[in-house]
């Protein structure tokens, strides 16, 4: 770490004597490995060190940037040298400049974000790890039929950044994944998947081999004999996983690039109640071992818990200081720091706050319904918050879960969803970094036949 | 063979035999290298001003070891002897058995040249390239009133790779890509619509003759104004008719991954064992084309260093075959097909598409409309994704329109398409005589890495497809 520091202030040092008026370097190191196994055997070993430099800089008040995953000293003046040409090419952008001293951050907060022991984990006991849940998930159901293969994979990283207000900070990360992909076949000669993995920055947060593998299998065996079900509009109950991704939708349409570009519906409604009373958006950068967890963010300055919906009333967007720039505002720590490019913005450990309802309840108290495990697709306009993409799941009938169903369609417009939340789960998985509890909707048209 | 930046780093035919005999010490099959050197940039003009110009430079090596179906791989950043003899290291553990010394007789492989650049865009001046970006935004800015804001980008990469394997191959490639990209949002009384239109392909400054930015500018703003009049999208299942282009996206998801020999050497497909059988209407011929000039999705070689090839994957509804890396070739005992592709030397190749394309029908588009009563007119569509065991797949359509008594009306609001892959293509009951191939704009995703690609069709009816809107 102390030699990337080091390293980092001595770009800026050079950018400075180069010509350059404000200078921004972001270092990145790392170990990755993934091991892979499919029937017993081992499929892939594999191995890496990822590094990179980014830079951005400034003469005035043109910007440009330059990333490079040589980072060596002769290298590096080349790149410096490359980049302030590039900068002569751009139009003055005030709002784009580098962000403010003052806003930088003057400690980085331990959050446990690194485990040694992810590091220390033998590549034996990594393949053995596959090994287990692969053999857990076959075991689970004898209707499993073939595996599509089971991986384990770990990731430590090093980050420092370093600008010309004398910012230079750091911090290091560790994550660690394993999971299984499994298949049951139809009798109708279709094939059903069932995937399920654990992810963690701490060795003993993860899953057990047999949770994961029987999870898996549990979610290939119970879409056996999925079909579509006649075109309807009627209740859904969306299972925490796709609670997540709309969640993570929501959260899109509030960003200050979509706000400042006007391509949100969401640009004009600062302050408005926006979604349901019940609805209440957090971001938490600074969980302990939080997945998204960040001491501070892409651009150096101090992270903190951010209520981006309160009781349905939007009450801020998340915003990087171009984007707070543009729109009149002050910038509130969400800049994403992408190893290419200039920021955007992100949210850190994003949460819908869970009501008090069990998914069992939720679906018992559901006389006719959809219960969505799963969506796939892009279809999302963030212009006009239309949503339409494709579902699996099962039907609710009389408070119990049904029939398998998949090939199917649910459209709405998000607005419209995030404001007929009726029942708000209480199962939320604070694991992943977008994290919604399973909730149900008054109403949704699935589309399927007929 | 002229690799000036391998060069720079001493990497020569003897290096590489020396790298591939370290990463065959403990044994193994086969042992590849993959250097890969790749410059792109990118400029935006956003709101009237080019505010960005980002740069990025890529250099690295991977070093793969087979060893019977098992897969050693390490990449590296340090081109050094050492460094790459330590990665060679690394990969080799994948091997249990004892090394051989063998000898190892590099040979170049015959190259093709499918991209042939008129005027190269790192070599052009910067400012001809920002003109090009204020020039599509004037046109989009000036296409209405209601046209809002404009981003405008172009992005532009030159890789160079050299592939050297234990089977004697050496070989490079210069694989250049251009993206021009308008955005659009329009706006009326408070409701929004964005229009996106763009292209390129593995093309110079000349694919701006045949498609100006005057043209691709306006077009954005066409799409996000007409868009504006959006109604909401019936639900269920109807007929749809499969604009020419872009509409290949239906070939890629419901049928191309389905068919990358990887799903179908493990069983996970539902294409898997189905060689010879019907899977489409009569009407519907497939091909995976490497071999398509300048297209997005066309490569020299391979990542692997075979010569892609035009590879037939359905004949007339009848399934031919898949498409190959080499741990496949191997399985089903085939020859390569010049299918396996990588992002980036970080990653391991895998079967991946090229150019997925329908051959062209015999009837006009203006038959194939008037022949449908009520159903759907899809154009411009953001992606897809497709279940590769079960088949299913989607696609969202940004632009489509009603069909009407034959004829398209209304825009309809954005709408997921939904459908079975051997289930949708046996419903194909009518394809154009209007092929087209796409304006190179697709990348496909798969195992985590990004790969462009092409698509083309020709307008195409599909007699029951489940629209995905809201209107019941």
């Amino acid at each position: 770490m102390n030699e990337m520091k080091n390293l980092a202030s001595d770009v800026v040092e050079r950018a400075k004597r180069a010509g350059a008026d404000a200078v921004e370097v972001y270092l990145r190191r790392g170990v990755e490995t993934e091991v892979s196994v499919r029937n017993g055997a081992i499929e892939t070993l594999q191995q890496g060190q990822p590094k990179s430099v980014g830079i951005r800089l400034w003469v005035g008040e043109r910007s440009a940037s330059t990333y490079a995953t040589d980072d060596r000293p002769a290298a590096l003046d080349g790149l410096i040298r490359g980049t302030l040409d590039l900068v002569k090419l751009t139009d003055p952008v005030p709002e784009l400049a580098i962000a403010d001293a003052a806003r930088m951050a003057t400690s980085v907060p331990d959050l446990e974000l690194f485990d040694r022991a992810v590091a220390e984990v033998p590549a034996d006991r990594k393949i053995a790890l596959a090994r287990e849940t692969e053999e857990a998930g076959r075991a689970a159901d004898s209707r499993i039929t073939v595996s599509g293969g089971a991986s384990y994979s770990d990731l430590a990283l090093e980050h420092v950044l370093a600008n010309s207000h004398g910012l230079c900070v750091g911090y290091r990360e560790s994550f660690a994944s394993f999971g299984v992909s499994l298949i049951a076949d139809d009798e109708g000669g279709k094939k059903r998947n069932g995937s399920w993995s654990t992810y963690g920055r701490f060795a003993s947060s993860l899953e057990s081999p047999q949770f994961v593998g029987e999870t898996a299998a549990k979610r290939a065996v119970r879409q056996l004999g999925a079909g579509p079900v006649p075109t309807q509009k009627l209740p859904v109950v969306f299972d925490s996983l796709a609670a997540g991704s709309l969640t993570g939708l929501l959260f899109s349409v509030l960003t200050g690039g979509a706000v400042e570009r006007r391509s949100s519906f969401l640009a004009d409604l600062l302050g408005e109640l926006v979604v349901g009373d019940n609805i209440f958006l957090e971001d938490n950068p600074l969980l302990l071992r939080g997945p998204g967890s960040k001491p501070y963010d892409g651009e150096g300055a101090a992270t903190a818990p951010t209520t981006f919906i309160e009781a349905g009333r939007l009450t801020t967007f998340a915003l990087n200081s171009y984007s707070a720039r543009k729109l009149g505002m002050e910038p509130t720590g969400h800049a994403s720091r992408p190893s290419s490019g200039s920021p955007g913005e992100t949210a850190f450990n994003l949460s819908l706050r869970p009501g008090t309802v069990s998914q069992e309840e939720m679906i018992a108290a559901t006389p006719h319904g959809f219960f969505c495990e799963g969506m796939m697709g892009f279809g999302f306009n963030a212009s006009t918050g239309d949503f339409s993409r494709g579902a699996f799941g099962r039907m609710i009938e009389q408070g119990k879960l049904g029939a398998p169903v998949s090939e199917v369609t649910i459209s709405i417009n998000i607005r419209a969803l995030f404001s007929t939340i009726d029942l708000l789960g209480s199962d939320i998985d604070r694991r992943r970094s977008v994290a919604a509890p399973s909730f149900r909707i008054r109403e949704a048209t699935l589309a399927g036949r007929g | 063979m002229h690799l000036p930046y391998f060069e720079y780093f001493g990497i020569d035919a003897d290096l590489g035999r020396k790298v591939l005999s370290r990463a065959l010490s403990r044994g193994g099959d086969h042992a590849d290298l993959y250097f890969e050197h790749r410059v792109s940039a990118v400029m935006v003009l956003d709101d009237g001003r080019i505010q960005e110009i980002d740069r990025a430079i890529n250099l690295g090596c991977g070093v793969r070891v087979l060893a019977g179906d098992a897969t050693g791989y390490a990449y590296t950043e340090d081109l050094s002897s050492e460094g790459l003899l330590r990665a060679a290291e690394t990969a080799s553990s994948i091997a249990m058995g004892g090394g051989l010394e063998r000898g190892i007789e590099l040979h170049g492989v015959p190259a093709l040249s499918l991209y042939p650049i008129g005027q190269p865009t790192f070599e052009a001046d910067a400012l001809s390239k920002l003109d090009l970006l204020r020039r599509a935004d004037a046109a989009a800015r000036s296409y209405h009133e209601r046209v809002k804001r404009v981003t405008v980008s172009l992005a532009e990469s030159s890789k160079q790779i050299l592939i050297v394997t234990s089977d004697g191959k050496f070989v490079s490639d210069d694989q250049p890509m251009l993206r021009f990209n308008v955005s659009v949002v329009a706006e009326r009384e408070g409701r929004r619509q964005t229009g996106v239109e763009g292209g390129g392909g593995r093309v110079g400054l000349e694919y701006f003759a045949t498609h100006t930015p005057e043209h691709l500018g306006a077009e954005a703003a066409r799409i996000a104004v007409t868009m504006l009049d959006a109604k909401e999208a019936p639900a269920g299942s109807m007929p749809v008719v499969l604009g020419h282009g872009d509409s290949g996206i239906l070939l890629h998801e419901a049928i191309g991954h389905g068919l990358e020999a990887d799903f179908n050497r493990k069983k996970t497909s539902n294409y898997s064992d189905h060689i010879g059988d019907r899977v489409a209407s009569p009407l519907c011929t497939i091909v995976d084309d490497g071999l398509l000039p300048s297209s997005r999705g066309s490569i020299n070689v391979d990542d692997e260093g075979n010569t892609p090839t035009r590879n037939v994957l359905i004949e007339d509804g009848i399934l031919r075959g898949y498409m190959h890396d080499h741990l496949s070739t191997k399985a089903f005992h085939l020859r390569a097909t010049g299918n396996g592709r990588r992002q980036d030397y970080k990653h391991v190749p895998l079967p991946r598409m090229t150019n997925t394309v329908m051959m062209a029908g015999q009837h006009t588009p203006e038959e194939i409309i008037a022949s449908v009563k009520n159903g759907i007119f899809a154009r411009s569509f953001s992606g897809g994704q497709v279940n590769i065991s079960n088949g299913d797949f989607v696609f969202s359509v940004t632009e489509g329109y009603l069909i009407e008594d034959g004829k398209i009306t209304a825009p309809v609001r954005d709408v997921n398409l939904i459908g079975n892959g051997p289930d949708c293509l046996t419903r194909v009951s009518m394809v154009g005589s209007d092929f087209m191939l796409s304006d190179g704009r697709w990348t496909c995703g798969k195992d985590g890495q990004s790969v462009p690609v092409g698509v083309g069709i020709p307008t195409v009816k599909i007699d029951a497809m489940t629209v995905g809107g809201s209107k019941v």
